[in-house]
């Protein structure tokens, strides 16, 4: 059970009125993600040491389409995790996306070619596995840390049917352009993944879902005497969240250009520690889209820095669970003042 | 109501327990008496077991050894089992058909992990059952000193050679000289092992062939896309080519490399031969991609199945073969390049596998 310390907390994503109060760094983390903004400056601050092309025009656009993929991702699951679930179908409902993506715009495997409805069917499928979950997780009360295990391999069940004997390749060049072509600067997919963040933000902050999001992560219980139909919403997070994927699959399949069911291979990882980061507690009921976006660009930003750094590759993935152990400390420090119990 | 329906379901699952046990236990004792003795050709069970047929490699390989149990009028009596990348489920997998099928059963596995495999053995061996290994093994642990004749044989493409002559290739398509980055496995793989240590080799026979640095990718295509753009900004401009240690990083490599309108300029190689290396192969000129290698996986599935059988049907003796015949590298074949490209198979093509000799693909020992 999570002790909620401040009244305020609940619900405070957003808060009404901002008017007269006062900015305190509390106020201020609350609402961005402060922590992780000052690690991903600290980053910059000693790759500007070490290889200063970390911050070059090339290397920025990079990793805005790097971060393009995970940040849609993060978006959906966010909404899950503020509610105290977790959504850990990303890789399994990614291969099956991309798959149904690939099979779906022109490809050398039929003679489909629905061309940008691929990204809608894309995130239809993900939207499909997602109410899988939520319908098991709100309804039949399974704890959704095995649900979503269940249809993460759902998902890549589904896509080795689809494979067939050889991975289907994207043959429109259109569809491709998505993520290849610029669009005022930048990669087209990096404007998807845009608009995906705003209209979380806008979700979050306008609808009745985005609100509830916080009550019902912060205390089950509260949402459920005040009348949210708690079941509801914690389906409808697993279906938004599952859509979010699915997106997020066809932006990498027209990365690849191939639809493959390992595209999702270590997204989990980025996505799931990046939201943590980013300052979303796993508990429910704190954080927010923006604190996750942050939160996987800078999981993004860490894997780019070490290959700049030339760190060996033998040491890379400890050096990275490092720096992810040494940052979730540093940014949940101010939590263990208030008595909070850490599941 | 709710009690009797609890009651009833109980009762219903005591019975379906009951009547499986008993089946289990007759089929069990059946094939414990028969372990020793020859199995009809009839009975036997054809098994490729590998991680899964989302992946061309087994799709080729399960393609192979298909190919081989039809070949003696066994299709029926194949199967193949998708491990997923799960070492437990294997195991389990394969332990459920030993059990079963005793010495009637015919393995050929591709084992999830080099540490998996001596438990593999140790169930096969118990039941009498005949096993061939691939690719993966643990360093000192090979059929030739194994108890008995249950494990027949392991069989691996050498990586060294691949790695070597794909990155001879693409020495050549710079000049011979110029700046190269690398693209390796997981690390601890041993095809990964391999294939680097031919690019070294290789190195040190083109001096004037610089390599600026090389990092793992984990054979994964968006992976080795994101470490290429990092490459490229970090040596900007100074890439000449990219030596990868498979297709798909060399894939997600290429489209780094096209994402920063460097396409034909910047050099690749691959191995493993899949279907869309080789299709940028043979347009080399415009992409860039300079080799890759052909896929033998057909090759390991359908040899591997038939060493495996014929050790089960008392054709061969494993411990009266030599050393060579117990375990393996299968015979180097040349690399695909620009001018070869077009007349590689389709990699789960099979009609060039000819099983009348099951040492016709044996090469080189493995120490």
């Amino acid at each position: 059970m999570t002790i909620v310390d401040r009244g305020a907390s609940v619900g405070t994503g957003a808060p009404p009125t901002r008017g007269r109060t006062r900015i305190t760094w509390s106020s201020l983390s609350e609402s961005l993600p402060m922590a992780a903004l000052g690690v991903l400056v600290a980053l910059t601050a000693v790759m500007l040491v070490v290889n200063a092309d970390f911050v070059s025009t090339g290397n920025l656009r990079s990793l805005a389409q790097q971060s393009a993929v995970p940040a849609v991702i993060a978006v959906g699951l966010t909404f899950v995790i503020l509610m105290g679930g977790i959504d850990l179908s990303v890789e399994g409902n990614m291969a099956m996306a991309s798959l149904v993506t690939a099979l779906l715009v022109a490809n050398d495997r039929n003679a489909a070619s629905f061309g940008a409805w691929g990204l809608l069917a894309a995130a239809a499928a993900g939207a499909g596995l997602g109410l899988v979950a939520g319908a098991a997780v709100s309804y039949l009360k399974a704890p959704s840390f095995i649900v979503t295990i269940g249809t993460w391999q759902i998902g890549l069940g589904v896509s080795q049917l689809l494979f067939g004997s050889r991975p289907p390749r994207i043959e429109d060049e259109g569809f491709r352009s998505i993520a290849n072509r610029d669009l005022l600067g930048l990669p087209s997919s990096c404007w998807v993944a845009l608009a995906v963040v705003v209209a979380g933000l806008l979700v979050q902050r306008y609808t009745r879902f985005g609100r509830y999001a916080y009550v019902i992560g912060g205390s089950t219980d509260i949402a459920l005497l005040s009348g949210i139909n708690v079941m509801r919403y914690r389906l409808l997070s697993f279906v938004l969240s599952g859509a979010c994927v699915g997106l997020a699959a066809a932006l990498a399949t027209a990365r690849t250009g191939v639809g493959d069911s390992s595209v999702g291979s270590g997204f989990l990882f980025t996505t799931v520690a990046g939201v943590v980061i980013g300052g979303t507690l796993l508990t429910g009921g704190r954080g927010g889209v923006l604190h996750s976006v942050v939160g996987v660009t800078l999981m993004v930003a860490i894997a780019n820095a070490m290959v700049l750094a030339g760190v060996s590759s033998l040491i890379q993935a400890t050096v990275q669970g490092l720096v992810v152990v040494v940052a979730v400390s540093a940014i949940m420090w101010r939590s263990r003042e208030h008595l909070r119990v850490v599941k | 109501m709710k009690n009797i329906r609890k009651i009833s379901t109980g009762a219903v699952a005591t019975m379906v327990v009951s009547v499986a046990l008993g089946g289990c236990g007759a089929v069990s004792s059946d094939s414990g008496s028969s372990s020793s003795e020859k199995c009809d050709k009839d009975d036997l069970q054809l098994v490729m077991s590998g991680r899964g047929l989302d992946n061309e490699y087994y799709v080729a390989e399960e393609a192979g050894a298909r190919a081989f149990a039809k070949s003696v009028g066994l299709e029926k009596n194949f199967t193949w089992i998708a491990s997923d990348g799960d070492s437990s489920k294997q195991l389990s997998q394969i332990k459920s058909i030993v059990t079963k099928s005793g010495s009637c059963a015919v393995i050929n596995v591709d084992p999830n992990e080099a540490s998996l495999l001596p438990s593999l053995v140790k169930v096969v061996q118990q039941n009498g059952a005949f096993l061939v290994s691939q690719s993966n093994r643990p360093e000192g642990l090979t059929p030739q000193g194994s108890k008995g004749d249950s494990w027949v044989a392991h069989i691996e493409i050498n990586g060294e050679p691949q790695g070597y002559a794909a990155a001879k290739e693409l020495f050549e398509s710079i000049g011979g000289k110029g700046n190269i980055v690398a693209l390796q496995g997981i690390l601890d793989n041993g095809p990964a092992k391999q294939r680097f240590a031919g690019l070294q080799r290789a190195l040190k026979e083109y001096p004037d062939v610089k390599l600026l640095d090389d990092q793992t990718a984990e054979w994964d295509r968006t992976k080795a896309q994101n470490t290429m753009q990092a490459f490229l900004s970090k040596y900007s401009g100074k890439i000449n080519a990219v030596w990868a240690a498979n297709d798909g990083m060399a894939l997600g490599a290429l489209e780094a490399i096209k994402g920063a309108k460097l396409e034909g300029e910047v050099k690749v190689s691959g191995t493993d031969g899949l279907n869309e290396a080789i299709a940028d192969v043979k347009d080399a000129d415009s992409t860039g991609f300079v080799a890759t290698t052909q896929s033998q996986a057909n090759a390991l599935g359908g040899f591997g199945l038939a060493i495996a059988y014929a050790a089960a049907t008392r054709e061969i003796t494993p411990t009266d073969e030599p050393v060579d015949h117990r375990s393996f590298f299968l015979k180097d074949i040349p690399i695909v390049t620009s001018a070869t490209a077009a007349d590689v198979p389709d990699p789960s093509s099979t009609s060039d596998l000819d099983f009348s000799d099951i040492w016709s693909q044996a090469g080189e020992a493995i120490k």
